[in-house]
């Protein structure tokens, strides 16, 4: 029987000797056993097919000996078995080259038979390739299968003097011969360059002394292995240079021999690796950092958004084990869409949130870094996923604050009011032109007064999302000349000039007419209150092409029957002459409790600071935008758009 | 020029009570006031004003309880009710509308707003007046 039919079964437990009898009874395959790995690794030398071995097991465990079999023979396939299956010590069985991994016990003998047929084909293709290659090599074959003859080999005809001063002087390797002492007899120029002595320095000096120190153990055992076994494992070593440099190397020792086949001393072959251990070095401690990183979940995702690795934090936040992250899609995993997520890589964060196993879900922050490859249409991510819970419950609290402050601030103020407005009626008796003129001052405060609760009444619900938003098909252009038609007479007061430039028949936009009423209203109001003499309201239709860094998406799942059929908006811009706001400035303007100090105009008038930020709010609620254009001395433009929705038949 | 009415004020504020009857006096109407929902009921029951102005937010019996109270009940159901609400919210709206209010102000309000409110309502109950059988009905369930 050809040995690589052969399997060797190690496993300390007697029943699974027998069950895997059972399974390739009637196959081409023999097994012969062991019952530890030590016996094993003394059977190895006979030649098998593959080994399938127990993981645990007293003495010696399965991952030491499928290390051992890979030392001594790279190209022999190991299988793995064990009771318990986890994730990480598959990994790891991976890691040290195990080919696969079985779980015991075998629920379906195909897959076994499957694994170790496939072991035994690779195991075959490599020696066939050994086979192969010996017969070229020996001129036992001229012909090729793929047709044509096999070309004369210039190495094998010339004489073995020029091969080996050929290899020695072109090897990018370091090519060093030692004699039965250690002593080098030989050295090529290389490898006097990788430790940096003058050539004949190099000869006749033990090659402990390029060794580092803390190496040459390592270094022995490894000659030892040479010397029993007859070839040792490639070992990472770390050389000492004449100006007392560390450089690692990769170091592989052969026997040479000379023609009656006599031990003829040692062959070193020495790669310098130091520049691949400095990368590997600050990746490992990247790659630490990483895992380590305690505040942020960091995921890193191929592609096609599969993840291929996470760290420690993620692994926490999800509360699932690294081994059932990887392979996930990122999306669904933080529940994102593409569009989203290709939309915020450049800058802004994302917010969303994460379920986990137990049925809670934490709300997230997501930022979002992207590596594009070369051909410029795939990309991979990394992306920092940061828990967010303990804002969201601050600033809920700092609504819920401002909510009901503001409600018990309502109360004093409505009979304010109403008590000055009965002084103001003349109830209480007939004013003074003095008194009346205190009564002016008192109610003008009161308003404004009256307006702060409300705009802060305003931005709390928004912001604790307890805004009304009850969008309908809305004619936006005669939305916005109503509002127009009824700022006229406080206009003609100030003598200014409102020139509404409503083009009719513009498309309808899913709006709230009550919210776009209070955009229009506080935009209308700004600019009569900045105004020299004109006012301009214009609407017209723009498209996302035009700039503007215009996006929206369709709201997920939001309007029920209404989708999104054009990319286009309607646009309406409200424009003053005043003095202008300085450029520097614009993008503070929607933020909370700003106010730009316009030069001029705006007297007797207070903001809360809240205005543009309420309408902010509103406008990117309806997936629209909103902007300002402006400069000092050059009047103000405030444009908002809003997408135009149709509904869906 | 205006009929003179009689009119009901229930809140818990008797500042909010005290400006609002200077003024509805100073209209000329007779304005009687209440200073919870059990004296606002037991008001509206003795006396039958024309109209009730009725806070929401009050101690034991709040507004709504009150206008669902009376708007149950056959012997009241037709007096005119304005909701005198502090939060300008669409819940707020449909939920006075739900235990039969006729119209709501939100606080502060303006005077002036309220009187406007309380004609119209008066006037619409003149016109239903006209037609009798609309008055009538059977006393229903109380909810």
């Amino acid at each position: 029987m050809e040995r690589l039919n052969i399997i060797l079964v190690v496993d300390d437990e007697q029943v699974i000797h027998e069950t895997l009898d059972r399974i390739f009874e009637k196959s081409d395959f023999t097994l012969e056993h062991a019952s530890t790995a030590n016996q094993a690794l003394e059977m190895i030398q006979r030649g098998y097919g593959t080994v399938l071995t127990d993981v645990r097991m007293p003495g010696m465990d399965g991952i030491q000996l499928l290390k051992r079999i890979k030392q001594l023979d790279p190209s022999l396939e190991v299988i793995l078995m064990t009771g318990y299956a986890s994730m990480e010590s598959a990994l790891l069985a991976t890691k040290y080259g195990a080919l696969a991994y079985l779980t015991k016990p075998f629920e379906n003998p195909e897959v076994v038979k499957e694994c170790v047929t496939r072991a035994v084909s690779l195991q075959r293709d490599h020696h066939k390739n050994e086979q192969l290659y010996d017969d070229v090599v020996k001129g036992r074959i001229d012909e090729l299968p793929l047709g044509g003859k096999i070309q004369k080999i210039p190495f094998f005809g010339s004489s073995a003097q020029q091969i080996s001063r050929h290899l020695a002087e072109t090897l990018n390797d370091g090519l060093v011969f030692l004699d039965y002492d250690g002593v080098v007899t030989f050295s090529n120029i290389r490898f006097a360059i990788t430790c940096n002595y003058p050539f004949l320095d190099i000869l006749g000096r033990s090659f402990l002394d390029f060794v580092a120190q803390e190496d040459r153990e390592h270094f022995m055992h490894s000659i030892g292995i040479l010397l029993r076994e007859g070839r040792c494992p490639t070992v990472e070593l770390r050389l000492i240079t004449r100006t007392d440099v560390e450089v690692f190397v990769l170091l592989n020792a052969v026997f040479l021999r000379d023609e009656q086949n006599r031990f003829n001393g040692i062959m070193l072959i020495i790669s310098d690796v130091s520049q691949f251990r400095s990368v590997q070095r600050r990746l490992e401690l990247l790659a630490q950092l990483v895992d380590r990183a305690k505040f942020e979940a960091i995921l890193i995702y191929d592609e096609n958004g599969k993840i291929i690795d996470c760290n420690q934090a993620a692994s926490e936040m999800l509360g699932l084990s690294k081994g059932v992250i990887f392979g996930k899609n990122i999306n669904s995993l933080l529940n994102v869409n593409e569009q989203e997520v290709e939309a915020k890589t450049t800058k802004a964060l994302l917010e969303s949130y994460v379920s986990r196993p137990d049925s809670s879900s934490i709300p997230v922050e997501i930022a979002i870094s992207t590596i594009q490859e070369i051909d410029g249409n795939k990309y991979r991510g990394l992306a920092f996923v940061r828990d967010i819970t303990e804002l969201k419950k601050t600033e809920r609290m700092k609504n819920e604050f401002i909510g009901s402050i503001s409600h018990e601030i309502r109360t004093p103020l409505s009979i304010m009011k109403g008590t000055i407005d009965n002084l103001k009626d003349g109830i209480m008796g007939p004013l003074s032109a003095k008194q009346i003129g205190s009564v002016e001052v008192l109610n003008r405060n009161m308003a404004r007064l009256i307006r702060i609760v409300d705009n802060l009444l305003d931005m709390s619900r928004i912001e604790s999302h307890k805004m009304e938003f009850k969008p309908c098909a809305v004619d936006v252009v005669s939305l916005v000349g109503e509002i127009v038609t009824e700022c006229q007479r406080v206009a003609q007061e100030k003598d200014i000039l409102v020139e509404s430039l409503l083009p009719e028949g513009l498309p309808t936009v899913l709006a709230d007419s009550d919210l776009i009423n209070q955009v229009v209203t506080n935009l209308l109001n700004n600019a009569l209150r900045f105004a020299k003499t004109k006012i301009v309201v214009r609407g017209a239709v723009s498209s996302a092409e035009d700039g503007n860094d215009l996006r929206t998406y369709l709201p997920a799942g939001g309007h029920g029957a209404l989708k999104r059929l054009d990319t286009r908006f309607v646009q309406i811009s409200v424009i003053d002459d005043g003095p202008g706001i300085p450029k520097g400035r614009i993008g503070d303007l929607f933020n909370k409790f700003v106010q730009i100090n316009r030069p001029e105009g705006g007297s007797g008038y207070k903001g809360t600071g809240l205005g543009l930020a309420i309408c902010k709010e509103i406008i990117e609620r309806h997936h629209g935008k909103i902007w300002a254009e402006s400069d000092v001395g050059q009047g103000a433009k405030f444009h908002f758009c809003l997408p135009i929705i149709e509904a869906e038949l | 020029m205006t009929v003179k009415r009689k009119i009901l004020i229930v809140d818990d504020e008797p500042d909010m009570v005290e400006n609002t009857r200077l003024f509805l006096d100073h209209k000329g109407h007779e304005v009687l006031s209440a200073f919870d929902g059990e004296e606002g009921l037991r008001i509206a029951r003795q006396e039958r004003p024309d109209i009730i102005l009725l806070d929401v937010m009050m101690p034991k019996i709040n507004g709504y309880q009150v206008c669902r109270e009376l708007k149950g009940d056959a012997e009241t159901k037709s007096i005119p009710i304005i909701m005198l609400t502090a939060k300008a919210q669409e819940s707020d709206k449909s939920w006075g509308k739900e235990v039969g209010a006729d119209n709501y102000v939100t606080k502060p309000f303006e005077m002036n707003d309220l009187i406007q409110k309380i004609e119209d309502l008066l006037k619409n109950r003149v016109v239903t007046a006209d037609r009798p059988g609309e008055q009538f009905s059977f006393p229903r369930n109380r909810l």
